[in-house]
């Protein structure tokens, strides 16, 4: 159940649907080709209700095409986008829902077009990745999203796409011919991490006894509250996050943690006794 | 001798969750300490996306209802059918998907509604759906349309129309967000 079984869903499916009508846009085209290209990113933010769906209706019948500019590398952009979302404007009275059965009237080109961008889409945005990185498996990401998502889940990072390791070490960044700093964009976001900076040894008191530069041993005598009391109340210490309430190991701990308490308290009891 | 060795606490009913209070979760903390914003048009596009691909390209029997998403983009009714050949032949279920702006990092929460809530052992009778990719498995990289497959897959290869065993118990205790439920999933076969 938790892996899709995709083989076992019937091939003969049925694939009718319905609803195709009715996000059908009656927005004049030319409104909409006029503003394309100059107020994109607003455009998305408006509230959301019968407009915003319009807005969506309208990258569908265009495609890729506004996407592809809304990075800040609008510069000559602009000229062929606003083409393109005439040309997607005037292909707009057909219903522009099932783009399978467009006949081609300037639309094939810009299917293939949003297939060739489809290629370099981020797999979290699903918009043309910027800042584009790439995992060690292979993935295609936007830094940003990727970043967010290694945030997320900071003790599983894990590729969102196969689930291999990735880190901010083990990504590279993609450099374009045109893009405008080749800076790494790991730099960008979040602000450059701090340098590395270690915290100085503990100055030793008792320096112990040392077998030249790797080897140091020191014993001493531990009285016993204490020394249960330092052990099980040690800060500072990085210890692995407590299991999954419900997982075996969970259990596990809990049987054992419980032995150690009534082995503390047989303690306790046999020298207040004894 | 004092007396030393309390009864141990029943064990936790054999069941497959464990119904948790809410916890208070830390938002996300970028590096330098400022909380980390997440940007409000990016989730909405691509959900604007997401709509867009699952009306041209819907995956087999799942079909939107856009009116649903015309009155608010972060929740979203579906129709799935119950495909041919399985035991939900010729069943119609109705799914509620519900998108937080943390999504796509944040799973979307997910279940059955209408009166029809398909009868399945990882299906409580609440509509509540015990599938791990709505949690822990969770990635970005899947959408509503692997979601969906996911859960036709999952109706597909039951062989017995069965509640879970916990069904009664769990309805009864639980939160009304699944996502609240610490789920145990155990069972790779349905």
């Amino acid at each position: 159940m938790e892996t899709p079984k995709l083989a076992t869903v019937p091939e003969h499916a049925n694939l009718s649907y319905t609803g195709s009508s009715s996000v059908n846009s009656t927005e004049p085209a030319t409104e909409q080709a006029n503003n394309e290209p100059h107020t994109n990113s607003a455009a998305h933010m408006r509230p959301s209700g019968r407009s915003t769906l319009t807005v969506s209706e309208e990258e569908g019948a265009a495609t890729s095409t506004s996407y592809s500019f809304t990075g800040s590398s609008l510069a000559g952009g602009n000229i062929a986008d606003l083409n393109k979302s005439v040309d997607a404007g005037s292909a707009k009275s057909e219903p522009g829902l099932n783009a399978e059965t467009k006949d081609a009237t300037g639309n094939s080109s810009s299917d293939k077009e949003h297939a060739e961008e489809s290629l370099y889409e981020c797999n979290i945005c699903l918009d043309t990745a910027k800042d584009a990185v790439v995992s060690m498996c292979g993935h295609l990401f936007c830094w940003p999203c990727l970043h967010q998502w290694l945030l997320t889940r900071p003790s599983r990072k894990l590729c969102p796409v196969c689930k291999a390791a990735v880190d901010k070490d083990k990504v590279i960044p993609l450099y374009g011919r045109n893009s405008t700093r080749q800076e790494d964009p790991r730099n960008k976001v979040p602000p450059r991490p701090a340098g590395l900076r270690t915290e100085p040894e503990p100055a030793p008191g008792f320096p112990g006894f040392g077998f030249g530069d790797g080897f140091h041993m020191s014993f001493g005598i531990g009285a016993f509250p204490f020394g249960f009391i330092t052990s099980s109340l040690n800060f500072g210490e990085p210890r692995p996050a407590a299991a999954n309430r419900g997982t075996t190991q969970y259990e596990d701990e809990q049987t054992l943690s419980k032995l150690f308490l009534y082995l503390a308290f047989l303690c306790i009891g046999w020298l207040l006794f004894a | 001798m004092l007396k030393l060795f309390k009864k141990t606490k029943d064990k936790i009913p054999k069941s497959e969750i464990i119904t948790e209070p809410k916890e208070p979760k830390t938002p996300p903390v970028s590096k330098c300490g400022k909380p980390l914003q997440l940007d409000n048009s990016r989730w909405e596009r691509r959900l604007h996306k997401e709509l867009m691909s699952l009306i041209k390209e819907p995956p087999p029997g799942v079909t939107v209802d856009t009116e649903s998403v015309q009155q608010n983009l972060s929740e979203w009714k579906l129709n799935i059918k119950g495909f041919e050949g399985t035991l939900y032949e010729g069943e119609d279920f109705q799914l509620l998907f519900k998108f937080n702006n943390k999504y796509p990092f944040d799973s979307p929460e997910v279940t059955f509604i209408g009166n029809n809530i398909p009868v399945h052992p990882h299906v409580y009778s609440n509509g509540h759906i015990c599938l791990s990719i709505l949690t822990e498995d969770w990635s970005p990289a899947l959408s509503v349309q692997s979601v969906c497959l996911s859960i036709a897959s999952m109706l597909s290869s039951c062989r017995e129309k069965k509640r879970p065993p916990d069904n009664a118990l769990y309805v009864k205790t639980c939160n009304k967000n699944p996502k609240k439920t610490k789920w145990w999933y155990h069972d790779d076969s349905v």
